[in-house]
């Protein structure tokens, strides 16, 4: 069962969204609010697996700032954002922040379900649209040519940068030392062509995203 | 107190000043030329002596009368007939031979000046009768060289015109050419004036044709070309070098009327600006008086007509007193307001006007004719009057400025105010609707109805997205300047065969910031004009920053589709551009480059430092060239 919160300051959306996923029977809407004050609260008290959170409250983003509280506190809630922005600026600043999803309000009605299943199974998951947007932005760095003038190692590390581990997380997961990933890093920036860490984020990130739409493909 | 009761009682308080100092008697000014003065070479002052009789029915204004000490002859006047004026002057051995000048001014009199017997000029014809003289205003310099000892200037005067008196202004002596250059550099003021205020009378008439305000400006050139007119014929000393024999009655009736006129003019021009006024019909009867004047000058006697100006120049003081406490009136009602609206100048300018009325008031009234402030005082105003047209005009076009700035500014705010109402208010809502009616089609799979509301509104939020998507960039706040200029080229690369390539120095991101908003829109704008008027294969799109300033730089490789290849100046693409890049105080070049390629370059001051330098400085806009 996917515990789910819905976060956003407009009522009917957050009662659409219920609409949306009451047909899903794994799927159990445990908590709403329309305030970002009773969000925290709320996740404290209901512990759902999922969070559905707007960027934009009144006339705020102020849904970044929440977002970032929340992986502050590590809390284990998988967070998607569901916006109506559309720019790939926007939909960066989630994932860096910690966001496991994006869902464009345009999409949500077609996306809502998948987006929650991917999501609970531990995948990245962006609607269309904004999945279309991101590689438009990267398509001619995420070539997988390119990616084959890395090593397997430079591979794995790129893969996990993509799943938003830090330098440290690398280094403990794959039990090298600190500095050494810090190699392997400046290495694939220089292999990739990629001018700084926000770029080689960015790709590792959609590259990531790419090699699971190849597997769930094959 | 009430702004009118104020007003009232502060022009009662510069009449009070104003009419004692409007009857200085200006001719105790009037010494600055004798034979002692500039006379290093003079052998002896001391040796030099004078005297003069006056023989015949002589009127003599006894001030600055020195007898003996040879500086000025005083001015004389003499009853209708004829007369003659004798200076003796002893020159010693040592000063003789050294040429001379005598300078003199008639006014409707007509004379001969006779030095040791002989003639050495004339002003008009002298005649022992009405039929034989020809009367004059004129200022003369003549030359004689004297013989040791004691020499002698005749000057036989006939006056059969003047009602009042023939009047011979004061003779004065000197070295020879310190006169005549004296009286050249008066004649060529004259002309100078004359000159500024025929422009100023056709300037004005220009904004008549051109202006809303169209009464006052007419009235003002009017009174402007009367008193330029009145003023030549006015001044002896310059009407004689463009019409040498002008009929002295003429240019006397011409004086009268262009004056008239020229007050009247006036006057009417200072009414319309201020309409509307209570006290408007003051300006109404003063404007017919002069009319009447006008006629009456042109059609009867001179003697007559000359006898009816005297009630004009009490009347025109009493109208400009009017004109200043109306003045002075609106002083205080602007104050009170906190805006003067140049009206400290324009009184400055109204008290001129009234000095020299009033001078020339008591002068005419006393029959002294020897300093005239007149001309001067109307040509001071006029030039006053037209440099406040001036300044206004500089204002308006600074206010013109703002108001470009404040409607793109309000245009910028609105598109933002609109997008956060769509996206926060009717966007939520139908997104909500369409999120009901997908759910509820879930529930019930293949309800017609149920289909056709889900699909009207998922037609409605794509039409949202794309509505919002043109209001704002909404991008500039989550991704920065860069990540919304990069967005900008992709959607141009996607959209078409135009390559767009970014190279921005992250330096140069200011955000979401009014800056950062003004540069996002400076650069679409500019790709927008380029896709629009060039059809470019390559826009090359440059952001980088110094300490103190963002260089935005966009270029294109696209041939012009308009008839010249310089579109600097041209259509309102640039023109908007311009007023946002003024708007950040910044500085922009937009033209063709050397190679063809046609740039928009923008240099904006950023931190504390939007210097008056940057505002001039192009070089750094033109490294990019």
């Amino acid at each position: 069962m996917i515990r789910v919160v819905i976060a956003d300051d407009h009522s009917l959306i957050r009662d659409g969204i219920k609409v949306l996923t009451a047909s899903d029977p794994d799927i159990t809407i445990v908590g709403e609010t329309g305030s970002l004050k009773d969000l925290i609260p709320l996740l404290d008290s209901e512990k759902p697996d999922i969070l559905i959170l707007d960027i934009s409250f009144g006339n705020d983003a102020a849904g970044f700032e929440v977002l970032a509280s929340i992986r502050a506190k590590n809390s284990p809630v998988y967070v998607i954002m569901l916006s109506m922005y559309e720019d790939i600026g926007c939909v960066e600043n989630a994932m860096r922040a910690g966001a496991r999803g994006y869902i464009s309000k345009t999409e949500a009605s077609d996306s809502i379900l998948k987006a929650l299943h991917s999501v609970y199974e531990g995948a990245f998951y962006l609607s269309p649209f904004i999945h279309e947007l991101f590689f438009q932005q990267n398509s001619q760095l995420l070539n997988p040519l390119h990616l084959k003038v890395l090593t397997n190692r430079e591979i794995e590390i790129f893969q996990l940068l993509g799943r938003g581990a830090s330098t440290k997380d690398i280094s403990a997961k794959l039990e090298i030392k600190f500095s050494t990933v810090g190699t392997h890093i400046e290495n694939i920036k220089n292999k990739l062509g990629a001018t700084g860490t926000g770029e080689l984020m960015r790709l590792a990130f959609g590259a990531f995203l790419d090699f699971r739409e190849r597997t769930e493909d094959d | 107190m009430v702004p009118e009761k104020k007003a009232w009682i502060t022009t009662a308080i510069g009449l009070l000043i104003f009419l004692p100092l409007g009857m200085i008697p200006f001719s105790s000014m009037y010494k600055e030329i004798s034979v002692a003065g500039g006379t290093a070479a003079w052998p002896d002052f001391s040796e030099v002596h004078a005297h003069y009789s006056l023989n015949g029915e002589w009127l003599l204004f006894p001030d600055n009368s020195k007898e003996g000490v040879l500086q000025e002859v005083p001015a004389v006047a003499w009853e209708r007939g004829t007369g003659m004026y004798t200076l003796e002057l002893y020159f010693p051995e040592s000063a003789a031979g050294i040429p001379m000048e005598m300078y003199s001014r008639n006014i409707g009199s007509s004379g001969d000046v006779l030095f040791n017997g002989e003639l050495i000029g004339s002003f008009g014809v002298y005649g022992e009768s009405s039929e034989e003289a020809v009367p004059s205003a004129q200022s003369k310099v003549l030359l004689f060289t004297p013989e040791a000892g004691w020499n002698t200037i005749d000057i036989l005067v006939s006056n059969f015109t003047h009602p009042r008196a023939g009047l011979w202004e004061r003779i004065i002596v000197s070295r020879s050419p310190i006169l005549s250059l004296k009286l050249q550099r008066r004649q060529a003021f004259s002309l100078l004036m004359f000159g500024n205020l025929l422009f100023i009378a056709l300037f004005h008439l220009i904004m008549a044709l051109l202006n809303k305000q169209r009464d006052y400006f007419a009235f003002f050139s009017g009174g402007v070309l009367f008193a330029a007119l009145g003023n030549i014929v006015q001044a002896p000393y310059a009407v004689y070098l463009l019409l040498p024999d002008i009929d002295y009655i003429l240019l006397k009736r011409s004086q009268f009327f262009l004056y008239y006129l020229a007050a009247a003019f006036i006057f009417k021009a200072f009414q319309r600006e201020q309409k509307p006024m209570k006290i408007s019909v003051f300006f109404d009867l003063f404007m017919a008086f002069c009319l009447v004047l006008v006629l009456l000058t042109a059609l009867l006697p001179f003697s007559t007509a000359y006898s009816m100006s005297a009630p004009f120049y009490p009347l025109a003081v009493a109208v400009s007193f009017i004109m200043v406490g109306y003045r002075f009136k609106l002083l205080f009602s602007y104050t009170s307001h906190g805006s003067l609206q140049w009206a400290v100048p324009r009184l400055i300018g109204d008290f001129i006007l009234i000095f020299g009325i009033i001078h020339d008031a008591h002068a005419t009234l006393t029959g002294r004719y020897d300093v005239i402030t007149m001309p001067l005082a109307i040509y001071a105003y006029s030039v006053l009057y037209t440099l406040l047209l001036a300044a206004s005009f500089v204002k308006a076009l600074k206010r013109n400025e703002r108001a470009k700035q404040e409607i793109i500014l309000s245009a910028d705010r609105e598109r933002q105010r609109l997008r956060s109402d769509i996206h926060d208010g009717v966007g939520q809502l139908t997104h909500g609707l369409e999120y009901l009616a997908a759910g509820a089609l879930q529930k019930y799979p293949g309800q017609a109805e149920l289909i056709k509301i889900r699909d009207a509104a998922k037609e409605i939020n794509l039409d949202i997205r794309r509505i919002l998507n043109g209001l704002s960039p909404a991008v500039l706040e989550h991704a920065g300047l860069e990540g919304a200029i990069t967005e900008l080229a992709d959607e141009i690369r996607l959209n078409g065969k135009t390559t767009v390539t970014v190279e921005m120095d992250t330096a140069a991101d200011v955000g979401s910031s009014q800056i950062g908003l003004q540069i996002y829109y400076i650069v679409k704008e500019s790709i927008s004009n380029a896709l629009r008027h060039a059809d470019p294969d390559i826009i090359r799109i440059v952001l980088d920053r110094t300490d103190s300033r963002i260089r935005v730089f966009v270029e294109n490789d696209g041939v012009p589709t308009r008839p010249k290849a310089d579109l600097c100046r041209r259509g309102h693409g640039i023109d908007i551009i311009r007023y946002r890049v003024n708007l950040l105080e910044g500085v922009l070049y937009a033209g063709s480059q050397g190679g063809g390629k046609f740039c928009v370059a923008a240099e904006i001051p950023v931190r504390k430092s939007r210097t008056k330098s940057s505002k001039r400085d192009y070089t750094a806009c033109k490294e990019f060239l």
